[in-house]
């Protein structure tokens, strides 16, 4: 038992690394002095940074002690690793250094350290919630890291708007998780375990009926919600425009990169083998033949990618500030990932890894502009873009990388990432192609994004028409936001150039 | 070695990336050489082959070939035969004459030249990949540097023309990309290669649906009816160097998807679709000709001529038989040489001159007087252009029109009616523009006033027109390539 606890341990050094660290921010921010009295003004900031590197390297160290290599995988207590999760691991956590050092570009937020402790707590949240292997551990996990966002939201303290983003966001967030423990308890009664493993191999025999319909659409509507997946993304425009801006960027990111993975998990591994066909078993024997219908909870997803992948598309059409932009683009793009949800069985979990990481990537660096332009313009509208290009061309540089491969612009990573996406989505049968409406609109709604995000680049690519820029953006970006938007605009094009790299990473 | 034709215009990019924004002289010079090596590299490559008879052009030969990603067997393979290399010299010659033509570009013109290489260099890289997924990647990588240059640099309506003209192209692309992944998934052979997927058979049934689906997506960069309004528009909003590559090459980028992938890949599908996208290419070639008649603006009257002739490229391929593809690989080259001397005249002679396009207008200034080197260029193309022998374009259509009697004689009265109309219009265009009447005594004050045509300008136009008119009277420079290639195409 000793020994198990032990295991256990190791398993979650990364987590247990940023436990430790988010205490000591918190410590940090108790007493003023110690923040006042370090050279450092951002101690706390710099602190979970540190902490963020060690608990990266720390994976490192797990990958090499337990030997970890493509197909192996350890589980113990609800708790599951192995070469893929650690992959999102890492990337979770890249990323949450990224939106921590863009902190510095938010002049409004109050408590610095109460603001790292809690992306911490949020991080840990998301890195159990990847790393769980039964039903229970997901759900507390998912609370943890949801809660800790609903605090991100709020943190402007003295911002009715923000107020009013985080109570929609905490109203729409609460009833969301009753919709998903309700699916989760339907699937636990159905089956009698909470492990995926056991419900994968106790639902293989089952008959297709009502209460699993059931289970599987209060599923959907509460990943749904966290995923921004139209029509449970209600909360997003305003969230991402009300949070502040690191806020936001980590909320519109990190969390959706957990979010898709565990999705793709439990559809995979736990829901994977349940039958379309009312009444009959996911696995009929016919003579020798064994014979494999396609999964019953397909449609629901399909339905829910189709609205995702139209409504956002169109309305992001209409938006002039760039974060309710990025709101319902990211409703689009949750659109296409479902569509390789729906399709996991053909190339299993890679397509959606890549393609989440490098959309949260490109996101994470879109809100870092967004702020360079918020804090020299008063607001995000796209007409504020006009100027930038002049002014700074670097940044200008990465956010046509950024956008560009958001859209699917080769030979930047979104072009690899849809298309491997689609790929997977044509490959469920290569005679009939079941999925091919979802791929024809998938690829039709990219046209239309690419309306806007070049509508984008066009102002920030533009001269202005007055005559002195130095008198538009006055503020400088800090050096570190500068550094998130490089590195950004750089793991971009190599992810896109070497994608093999980057898959082998994942697998 | 003709891979390098892609890497010299990255090459390019890096350099001019590293200069300042202030330096005016220095980007048009690197650009002018950059692609000036680009195409001395195809030409010699040229000679070898047809000369000194290294290669066989009727023959693929493999350039390079690494392998890239390979999870789903995605190689990086460059390729070429004869076809090839008559894309690649007329890349080479459009980006050429491109630069000079735009040898007065001021405002901004480090950044006008990046992604002036940067269209070039992707260009080069569809022609010559033989891996489909490094063809969509060049292919798709061609549409930003075309906005960016049409809606920065362009004129009339430019965010418009621009923004139509991507998203009809990412939509083509969209489409041939979604057919041609569906090829991939249905081969069997999990291979990107052209070549192994055209060994591989697939069923009638796929082929009847995938194959318009790939013809469609290639059709609408080529200009194919109706999906051609993007080119009118498109080409009056581009800069002067934009538009000559538009015509003169990008257009031909969709022929040539359609050339190496839609009809090698589904020759079941071919034969079900032949007369419907025969009849639309037909509608294209007399529907462009006529709207060419009517039209006020005389860059319009370019923009739709060059939908009439691209139908002819369209027809000739659809048609599927060995006279019609010589035909209609030899009007890409002729096609693109003789679109991108006019509207080098309208673009760049005429209109940064007298700041009108409109024909009226243009009527009343008496052209002839004021710059006769112009008026002679543009006289000698329009006759290039409506298909005069001793000029490229007659080899080019005759050939396509031998194709199209074998199959279907009734269409090709039509197209006879089309070249009627391309006569009309050229000659109005002729008329309005350059032999009209001084209406006001503004001629004598626009003659001091309006800058001498400059030397780049000149080198440029006699160097296309002595392209066109050398393959006019020998087809067989060109043919000698295209021939041996479509033949084992076939």
């Amino acid at each position: 038992m000793r020994n198990q606890f032990y295991s256990l341990l190791i398993l979650l050094v990364p987590e247990v690394i940023l436990s430790l660290v988010a205490m000591c921010a918190l410590f940090v921010g108790f007493n003023p002095n110690l923040d006042k009295r370090c050279p450092c003004k951002n101690f706390s900031v710099m602190l979970s940074v540190i902490g963020s590197v060690l608990a990266l390297g720390s994976i490192f160290f797990i990958q090499y002690i337990l030997k970890i290599e493509s197909n192996t995988l350890i589980e113990l207590h609800g708790i599951q690793v192995n070469a893929s999760i650690l992959g999102v691991k890492m990337g979770i956590i890249i990323l949450t250094i990224f939106s921590l050092m863009l902190t510095r570009e938010d002049p409004l937020y109050i408590n610095k350290a109460e603001y790292s402790c809690i992306l911490l707590f949020s991080t840990i949240g998301l890195m159990l919630l990847v790393s769980s292997s039964n039903l229970l551990v997901a759900f507390i996990a998912l609370e943890l890291a949801a809660l800790s966002m609903y605090l991100m939201t709020s943190l402007k303290k003295d911002d009715p708007v923000a107020a009013e983003a985080s109570l929609k966001y905490f109203m729409f967030g609460g009833m969301s998780s009753a919709f998903l423990l309700f699916g989760f308890s339907l699937i636990y009664g159905m089956t009698g375990s909470i492990k995926f493993s056991e419900i994968n191999t106790s639902l293989a025999t089952q008959p297709m009926d009502a209460l699993l319909v059931i289970a599987f659409v209060m599923i959907v509507v509460g990943l749904g919600f966290k995923l921004t997946v139209a029509p449970f993304h209600l909360w997003a425009p305003d969230t991402y425009e009300g949070a502040s801006l690191p806020s936001a960027a980590f909320i519109a990111s990190v969390s959706k990169i957990a979010c898709f993975f565990i999705t793709g998990m439990i559809f995979l591994n736990a829901l994977a083998p349940t039958s379309m066909e009312w009444g009959i078993p996911s696995v009929i024997q016919k003579g020798d033949e064994i014979i494999k219908p396609l999964p019953g909870w397909k449609p629901i997803l399909a339905i829910v990618a189709v609205i995702s992948m139209i409504y956002g598309n169109l309305t992001a059409l209409a938006q002039k500030s760039v974060r309710r932009l990025l709101a319902y683009s990211a409703v689009a793009h949750a659109g296409y990932i479902l569509v390789g949800i729906t399709a996991i069985e053909a190339l299993g979990l890679a397509p959606i890894i890549y393609y989440t990481l490098f959309y949260a990537l490109a996101t994470i660096g879109a809100f870092g502009v967004t702020s360079i332009i918020l804090n020299n313009r008063g607001n995000d509208d796209i007409e504020s873009f006009v100027g930038l290009g002049q002014k700074m061309p670097v940044v200008t540089l990465s956010l046509i990388i950024f956008f560009l491969s958001l859209a699917g612009i080769p030979p930047l990573a979104g072009f690899f990432g849809k298309f491997y996406l689609f790929l997977g989505a044509l490959k469920v049968s290569e005679i009939s192609f079941p999925l091919l409406y979802l791929v024809i609109i998938g690829f039709a709604t990219s046209v239309i994004s690419l309306y806007y995000y070049l509508k984008i680049l066009k102002a920030a690519y533009n001269k202005t028409s007055e005559e002195n820029v130095d008198d538009l953006f006055v503020r400088e970006p800090y050096f570190t936001t500068r550094l998130v938007l490089i590195l950004g605009a750089v793991l971009i094009l190599l992810g896109g150039c070497f994608p093999q790299f980057f898959i082998n990473l994942f697998l | 070695m003709l891979g390098w034709n892609i890497y010299l215009s990255f090459l390019g990019i890096l350099i001019l990336l590293f200069l300042p924004r202030e330096n005016k002289t220095a980007p048009r010079w690197i650009a002018l050489i950059v692609s000036l090596l680009g195409l001395i590299l195809t030409a010699v490559i040229c000679i070898s082959v047809g000369i000194f008879k290294h290669e066989d052009p009727a023959q693929m030969v493999i350039l390079s070939d690494h392998s890239w990603i390979p999870a789903l067997r995605i190689r990086y393979t460059l390729g070429m035969d004869g076809i090839t290399l008559v894309m690649c010299l007329l890349t080479g010659i459009a980006a050429v004459s491109g630069v000079l033509f735009s040898w007065n570009v001021t405002y901004r013109s480090r950044d006008f030249f990046i992604f002036f290489m940067l269209l070039i260099g992707s260009v080069y890289g569809v022609f010559l990949s033989l891996d489909i997924f490094l063809f969509f990647v060049f292919y798709e990588l061609v549409v930003i540097p075309k906005y960016f240059l049409i809606a920065i640099w362009g004129s009339t309506n430019k965010e418009y023309g621009a923004m139509k003209l991507t998203l009809y192209s990412f939509a083509g692309s969209a489409l041939a990309l979604i057919a041609v992944i569906a090829v991939y998934v249905q081969s069997g052979c999990s291979t990107f290669n052209m070549l192994e997927l055209r060994e591989a058979s697939f069923s009638k049934d796929f082929q009847f649906w995938a194959f318009p689906m790939c013809c469609l997506g290639f059709g609408v960069l080529a200009g194919l009816w109706p999906c051609h309004t993007w080119a009118p528009t498109g080409h009056v909003a581009a800069p002067t160097a934009a538009s000559m590559l538009l015509a003169g090459v990008i257009m031909k980028l969709g022929a040539y998807g359609i050339l190496r992938i839609a009809v090698p890949f589904f020759p079941e599908g071919v034969a079900e679709w032949k007369l419907f996208f025969s009849i639309l290419a037909v509608i294209g070639i007399v529907y462009g000709a006529l709207v060419a008649i009517t039209q006020k603006d005389f860059k319009f009257v370019i923009g739709y001529s060059s939908v009439s002739h691209m139908g002819f490229v369209i027809l000739g391929l659809v048609l599927a038989n060995e006279v019609a593809w010589n035909g209609a690989v030899l009007q890409m080259f002729s096609h693109g040489i003789i679109a991108g001397l006019l509207f080098a005249v309208v673009g760049r002679m005429v209109y940064e001159r007298t700041h009108t396009r409109d024909l009226t207008q243009l009527h009343r200034m008496r052209l002839m007087n004021v710059i006769p080197f112009a008026v002679v260029i543009f006289i000698l193309s329009g006759a290039a252009s409506m298909g005069m022998p001793g000029f490229s374009g007659f080899w080019a259509e005759l050939q396509v029109m031998l194709g199209c009697w074998n199959v279907y004689p009734l269409l090709t009265l039509f197209i006879g009616l089309g070249l009627i109309f391309g006569v009309v219009y050229t000659l109005r265009a002729i008329n309005l523009a350059f032999l009209g009447k001084e209406k006001t005594s503004s001629s004598v004050s626009l003659k001091e006033s309006v800058l001498p045509i400059s030397l780049p300008e000149k080198i440029g136009a006699v160097f296309l027109i002595t392209i066109s008119f050398v393959v006019g009277i020998y087809p067989n420079v060109l043919l000698a390539f295209i021939a041996p290639a479509v033949q084992s195409m076939m």
